[in-house]
C-alpha cells in the first residue's frame, strides 16, 4: 500500500460520485478538444500560407476579374520569384452537390508557387503534357475512387462550353499529396489554357494572382508595387499576404474563436464549480478521518498531497479518456466534413494545451479542499460524532 | 398521516430548508444549468434569427429565375433574350400596363466588416423602378432613391450598421469609377438590408456586363402561377433557367446555414448537460445522504416511501427551475436583438438579428427540466429505499 | 523493570477559552509517568481527562508548563516536530476505533506504516505480527464494517502498536463495548504492558477496566488522586 493506494481508496469509496465528477469532466474535456480542432482547422489555412507567397485580386472583390495580361506583366516586377494565378471554376462531380474545389491555372507555374503540392514526377509530366488533364488532390481522388488514366466528366455552376453543356471531360493526370497532413487535398487543377478556349463568356480573364516573392521583407513593398502598377486603370488590385487573405475569408463567416472561447469557457466554468465544489464536501465528509491520519503523524505536506492527488486523479481520468476520444471524433467527422474544412486534426498543441488545462483545474478544485485539511484542527476533528 | 400529497409538501418543505446547509453545491448545480440553458438559447437564436431574416426576405407570388444549376445569384447569367421570353411568360401581373418583371445584376463588392476589420462580400444589387415597386417593404429612411442613369447608390440600414464606408453622401470607389451613397433604405428582417443597390443600366456598364442579367423577379398574379412560369420555362429550349418562389429560394439558403447551427447548438448542449447533469445528481446524492436521519425518521413515524421520492424529485426539479430561469433570463437580455453576419449561400454578408422566441424558450425549459428529473431519480429511489433498521444505528 | 520516567510534566496550567469565559482545568501539575507502567485514568466528565491525553500526545498544547518526553521537552516543538514525534512514539486508540471505512483491516494497520522507510517484507512482518497480537489474523481482508465493535477495537490497537510506540494513549477504549468484549479489549492491553513492556494510559468511566491497570488516578479539580482500588 502506498500513499495513492489511499487516494485510490478514497475515491473509489464514493464510486457514483466520483463516476460523476470524472463523467462532468470528459464532457467537458470533449467539447474543449473537438471545438479546439475545428478552430485550429478554420485557422489551418491561415498557418499554412506561405510566409512570402501574396495574393492579388480585384481591388472590388476577390469575385471580380483581372485581365489576363495581368500574369504578365506581374511577372516582371522586381523580387518576384515566381508568379502564377487562377481561374474559379465552380465545379461539381455529376451533381451540384459534390462539389468541387476547382480551379483552372497555369499548370506549371501553379506547381512552381504551390510547393506543397507533392506529385510524382512522371504523373506531373503527363498532366503538364495533357491540355485535358486534370491534378487532383489525394482525398478527392479516394472519395469519388478517381485514378490515374480515368475519365471524369466535372461541371461548372459558372460557366458553359461550347457544346451548350456545363460539363467538360477531364482525364485524371495526376494525384496530389499534401506536405503536411493539414494540407487540403481537395483541390481539382485543370488547365487553364483549356478552359479559356472552350468557355462561351469571361475570356481571357483570370480570377487572381499568386505571387511568390523572394524574400518575406520585400512582401509589403511587392505588394504596393503591384497595386500602384494598376492604379487607374479599369482592374485596380489589391495585394495583401495570402495568410491576410485567408484570415479575411474566415472572418467572413463570422467570430468563429469568440463563439469557440465562449462555448469551452462555459464548459470548463461548470467543472470547476460542479467538481470544486463536490471535492470541498468530500473532503468536509472526512474531517475525521483526516484528524486520524494527521494523529498518528500524517505530516501537513502529506496530507495535502493527498488530497491534490485525488483532484488530479479525477481530473486525469476524465480528461485524458476525452482527448482520445475527442481525437476519434475529429478523425470521423473528417471523413464527413473534410472537403468544407481541409486540415480537420488533433493537432499535438490541443493535447498538450489539454494536458495544462487539467493541471490548472485539478489545482483549483483541490487547493481549497486540501488547505482546509491542513488547517483541520485535531481535537475538535475528533471531537465531532460520526 | 395525511394524504399522499400532504406528506410530499411536508418533505418538500424540509428539502427545500435544508439547501443552505449544502448551498455551495446547489448553487454550482443551479448555475451549471443556468449556462447550459444559455449556451444553447445562444445557438438556437442565432439559428432562428438567420433563419427569419431569409424567410422574411421571400415573397410567395415572386418567381426568382436563375440559370439552371448555377444555384446562388452571383453565378447565374441570363441574357436579355432570355429576359425578353419570360416577359411573354404566364401568369405575370401588370403594373401600369407593363409586366412586373425585374431584371437584375448583382455584383459582389468589398467593404470592411466593424467587427473585424477585414474586407468581406457585400453584393451590390443593379435594378430599375421595377425592382424598387415589386419588393414591397422598401422605404428609404434617409435621403432619396437613387436617380437611374447616374452613378448614385443606396445602402441598406441593416449594411449601414456593420458595415464601413458607406455613410450617407460618401463617396465610394469601385474599379475606376466613383459613386456616391445618396439614400438609406429600410426593409426590416430581410437581406435586402444587407444589399446595396444601384440603377441596372449604370452598373451593367460600369462592370462590363451589357445586356447579361444575373437574376429575374417576376410579380406573379398568385402564388400558384410561380409553377405554371417554371413549366412555361422548362418547355422552352433556349431558356435552361430554374424557376422558384423567391420564398423557396431563401428558403434553401437558410436550410443550409441554420441546419449547420442548429446541429452544432444542440449536440453540443445536450453534451454539456451531461456535465451539469452529474452535478445535479451529485448535489441531490448530498441532500439525500446528508438527510438520512431525517427520511428515516420520518418514514418511521409513518411518513410514505413515495413521499420521500417525491420529495426528492421535486427538490432537484426545483434548483433547474431557478437555473433555468437564470438562464433564460440572462440569454434574453444579452443576445436578443444582437446582430452580426455571416456569408450567406449567395457568397456575400447576410446581417441578422439574434431571435429569442417563446418556443426557444420552451424547448431550454424542457432541457432543464429534463436534467432535473434524471438527476433527481436515482437520488430520489436512493431515499424511497432507506433501511428503516438504521433508526437504531443513530 | 525500569522505573526512568517516561513522562515528566511540570508546573502544567491548562486553560480553554470558549468566547470570553476562560475554563482552568489544570493550575499547577506536576507528575511523572514511569515507562511500563500501565495508568487509568478515571474522573468525572469534563474534568480534564481527554485534555490531558491530547496533551501527552501532542495534539494539544499546554497553556504553560513544560511537558518532557523522556529527556526532551515537548509542549514547546512545532506542528511539524509533534507530527513527527506522533509517527514515532505515541500510539492512540479512541472509542469509536475511527477506522479508514474504504481500506482492510490489514491496511488500516499499515497506515502509520506508509511514514516509514522499512522494507516490504518488514512491513508485512510487523503488520502480521500486530494483527497476531491482538489475534485477528484472520480477519485481516475484512472490511471495518464487516467486524463487530470489538474487532474493530483490536484493529485499532494493532493500528496503535504496529509502528512499535513508546506508549499507548486509550481514551475509553472499552465506552462502546458490552463486558465480554471489554474484558476482551482490556486483556489485550493488560498484554502489551506486561508482555512487551507497553506504557499505556487509558481513560476509563468503568471501575472494571480500571482493575487492569497497575495504577488508577482519579482526575478531579485538576489533580490527579492516587485511588485505592477495592
Ligand atoms: N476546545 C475546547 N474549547 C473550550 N473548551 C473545551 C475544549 N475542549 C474541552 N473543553 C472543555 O474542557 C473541559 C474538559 O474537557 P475534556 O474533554 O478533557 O473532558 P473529559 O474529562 O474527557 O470528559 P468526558 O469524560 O466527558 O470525556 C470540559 O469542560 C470541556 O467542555
Ligand atoms: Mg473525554
Amino acid at each position: 500500500m502506498t500513499i495513492f493506494y489511499l487516494v485510490k481508496k478514497n475515491l473509489l469509496s464514493h464510486k457514483i460520485r466520483s463516476f460523476l465528477l470524472v463523467l462532468c469532466i470528459f464532457v467537458a474535456f470533449i467539447v474543449y478538444g473537438v471545438l479546439k480542432s475545428f478552430e485550429q482547422a478554420m485557422h489551418s489555412g491561415i498557418e499554412l500560407s506561405g510566409t512570402n507567397r501574396l495574393v492579388t485580386v480585384n481591388r472590388i472583390n476577390f469575385t471580380q476579374p483581372l485581365p489576363y495580361a495581368y500574369y504578365n506583366r506581374v511577372a516582371n516586377i522586381e523580387g518576384i520569384k515566381n508568379v502564377t494565378f487562377a481561374k474559379w471554376f465552380g465545379g461539381y462531380y455529376q451533381e451540384p452537390k459534390n462539389f468541387l474545389t476547382t480551379f483552372a491555372v497555369e499548370p506549371s507555374s501553379w506547381l512552381n508557387v504551390f510547393k506543397e503540392f507533392i506529385v510524382k514526377p512522371e504523373e506531373k509530366r503527363a498532366f503538364l503534357k495533357d491540355k485535358k488533364g486534370v491534378l487532383v488532390g489525394r482525398n478527392i481522388a479516394n472519395k469519388h475512387h478517381w485514378s490515374i488514366g480515368d475519365n471524369v466528366p466535372i461541371s461548372s455552376n459558372i460557366y458553359s462550353n461550347k457544346k451548350g453543356g456545363h460539363t467538360w471531360d477531364f482525364t485524371v493526370r495526376a494525384i496530389y499529396d499534401g506536405e503536411k497532413e493539414q494540407t487540403d487535398t481537395n483541390q481539382v487543377i485543370i488547365h487553364y489554357e483549356y478552359f479559356n478556349l472552350s468557355k462561351t463568356f469571361g475570356k481571357d480573364f483570370i480570377g487572381w494572382l499568386v505571387v511568390l516573392t523572394k524574400d518575406a521583407n520585400l512582401n509589403e513593398v511587392i505588394a504596393k508595387r503591384i497595386d500602384s502598377l494598376f492604379n487607374n486603370s479599369a482592374y485596380e488590385t489589391r495585394t495583401a499576404t495570402e495568410s491576410a487573405f485567408n484570415k479575411a475569408f474566415i472572418e467572413q463567416i463570422g467570430n468563429i474563436s469568440l463563439i469557440i472561447q465562449s462555448v469551452v469557457s462555459v464548459a470548463f466554468l461548470t467543472i470547476l464549480m460542479v467538481v470544486g465544489n463536490t471535492m470541498y464536501l468530500a473532503v468536509g465528509e472526512r474531517t475525521k478521518e483526516l484528524a486520524v491520519l494527521k494523529t498518528i503523524g500524517f505530516n501537513n505536506r502529506l496530507i495535502f498531497n493527498m488530497i491534490m492527488s485525488e483532484s488530479l486523479l479525477l481530473t486525469v481520468a476524465g480528461g485524458i479518456p476525452a482527448i482520445i476520444c475527442a481525437y476519434g471524433i475529429i478523425n470521423a467527422l473528417n471523413l464527413v466534413v473534410g472537403g468544407f474544412l481541409p486540415g480537420l486534426l488533433m493537432p499535438m498543441n490541443v493535447v498538450f494545451t489539454s494536458i495544462l488545462w487539467m493541471i490548472l483545474l485539478s489545482v483549483l478544485t483541490g487547493i481549497f479542499p486540501a488547505y482546509n485539511a491542513v488547517k483541520l484542527n485535531i481535537i475538535t476533528a475528533l471531537h465531532k460524532n460520526q | 398521516m395525511g394524504h399522499l400529497s400532504q406528506q410530499t409538501l411536508a418533505i418538500i418543505n424540509i428539502n427545500i430548508r435544508s439547501i443552505k446547509n449544502r448551498l455551495g453545491l446547489s448553487i454550482s448545480t443551479i448555475f451549471s444549468v443556468a449556462l447550459v440553458v444559455g449556451v444553447l438559447l445562444c445557438f438556437l437564436a442565432m439559428s432562428k434569427g438567420f433563419e427569419k431574416t431569409l424567410e422574411g426576405s421571400g415573397s410567395e407570388d415572386v418567381a426568382v429565375i436563375l440559370r439552371s444549376g448555377s444555384m446562388s445569384e452571383l453565378n447565374s447569367v441570363i441574357t436579355l433574350e432570355q429576359a425578353r421570353i419570360i416577359e411573354s411568360g404566364p401568369g405575370i401581373r401588370q403594373w401600369q400596363g407593363k409586366p412586373m418583371i425585374s431584371k437584375e445584376s448583382y455584383i459582389v463588392v468589398d467593404a470592411i466588416k466593424k467587427s473585424s476589420n477585414t474586407p468581406a462580400n457585400i453584393p451590390l444589387r443593379g435594378i430599375d423602378k421595377m425592382g424598387e415597386i415589386i419588393r414591397e417593404n422598401i422605404s428609404i429612411v434617409k435621403g432619396k432613391m437613387f436617380t437611374p442613369g447616374t452613378n448614385e447608390i443606396v445602402v441598406g440600414q441593416a449594411l449601414l450598421n456593420n458595415f464601413k464606408g458607406f455613410g450617407l453622401n460618401s463617396q465610394v470607389k469601385l474599379g475606376n469609377a466613383t459613386w456616391e451613397v445618396v439614400g438609406i433604405f429600410s426593409s426590416p428582417g430581410t437581406v435586402f438590408e444587407s444589399e446595396l443597390w444601384a440603377d441596372i443600366n449604370v452598373v451593367q456598364s460600369f462592370f462590363k456586363r451589357s445586356g447579361i442579367f444575373q437574376t429575374i423577379r417576376v410579380k406573379m398574379k398568385k402564388p400558384a402561377d410561380v409553377k405554371k412560369l417554371d413549366e412555361y420555362s422548362k418547355n422552352d429550349p433556349r431558356l435552361k433557367l430554374d424557376t422558384k418562389s423567391e420564398k423557396d429560394f431563401y428558403l434553401e439558403q437558410a436550410n443550409a446555414s441554420s441546419d449547420l447551427i442548429f446541429y452544432l447548438g444542440w449536440p453540443l448542449s445536450i453534451l454539456m448537460s451531461i456535465g451539469s447533469l452529474a452535478g445535479a445528481i451529485n448535489t441531490m446524492y448530498n441532500s439525500v445522504v446528508s438527510r438520512t436521519r431525517e427520511i428515516i425518521t420520518l418514514r418511521v413515524i409513518g411518513f410514505n416511501a413515495t413521499a420521500t421520492f417525491f420529495g426528492t424529485i421535486i427538490e432537484s426539479l426545483f434548483l433547474t427551475s431557478i437555473g433555468a430561469t437564470i438562464g433564460v433570463s440572462c440569454a434574453y437580455l444579452l443576445f436578443d436583438g444582437l446582430t452580426t453576419s455571416t456569408l450567406s449561400g449567395n457568397f456575400t454578408q447576410v446581417v441578422f438579428s439574434f431571435k429569442m422566441t417563446f418556443k426557444l424558450f420552451i424547448k431550454a425549459i424542457y432541457l432543464s427540466l429534463g436534467i432535473g428529473i434524471v438527476g433527481g431519480l436515482m437520488p430520489a429511489l436512493r431515499a424511497a429505499r432507506m433501511p428503516l433498521v438504521k433508526i437504531n444505528s443513530f | 523493570m525500569t522505573t526512568e520516567n517516561l513522562i515528566t510534566i511540570k508546573n502544567l496550567k491548562k486553560t480553554h477559552i470558549k468566547g470570553k469565559q476562560a475554563l482552568n482545568i489544570f493550575h499547577d501539575l506536576n507528575m511523572h509517568i514511569q515507562t511500563g507502567n500501565f495508568i487509568a485514568i478515571m474522573g468525572p466528565s469534563g474534568s480534564g481527562k481527554t485534555t490531558m491525553l491530547n496533551m501527552l500526545g501532542g495534539i494539544d498544547k499546554p497553556t504553560s508548563g513544560e511537558i518532557y518526553f523522556k529527556e526532551d521537552r515537548i509542549d514547546n516543538l512545532s506542528e511539524n516536530e509533534l507530527t513527527q514525534f506522533r509517527a514515532m512514539h505515541v500510539g492512540f486508540i479512541f472509542q469509536f476505533y475511527n477506522l479508514m471505512p474504504m481500506l482492510t483491516a490489514y491496511n488500516n494497520v499499515e497506515l502509520p506504516l506508509l511514514l516509514t522507510d522499512l522494507s516490504k517484507e518488514d512491513k508485512i512482518k510487523k503488520i502480521k505480527t500486530a494483527l497476531e497480537i491482538v489475534n485477528l489474523s484472520d480477519r485481516e481482508s475484512h472490511y471495518p464494517r464487516e467486524l463487530s465493535g470489538g474487532q474493530m477495537q483490536r484493529v485499532a490497537i494493532a493500528r496503535a502498536i504496529v509502528s512499535n510506540p513508546d506508549i499507548l494513549l486509550c481514551d475509553e477504549p472499552t465506552g462502546d463495548l458490552d463486558r465480554e468484549t471489554a474484558n476482551e479489549i482490556l486483556g489485550v492491553l493488560k498484554l502489551l504492558n506486561e508482555e512487551l513492556n507497553k506504557t499505556i494510559i487509558m481513560v476509563t468511566h468503568d471501575p472494571e477496566a480500571a482493575r487492569y491497570s497497575k495504577l488508577t488516578l482519579h482526575l478531579d479539580k485538576g489533580e490527579f488522586n492516587q485511588k485505592e482500588l477495592s
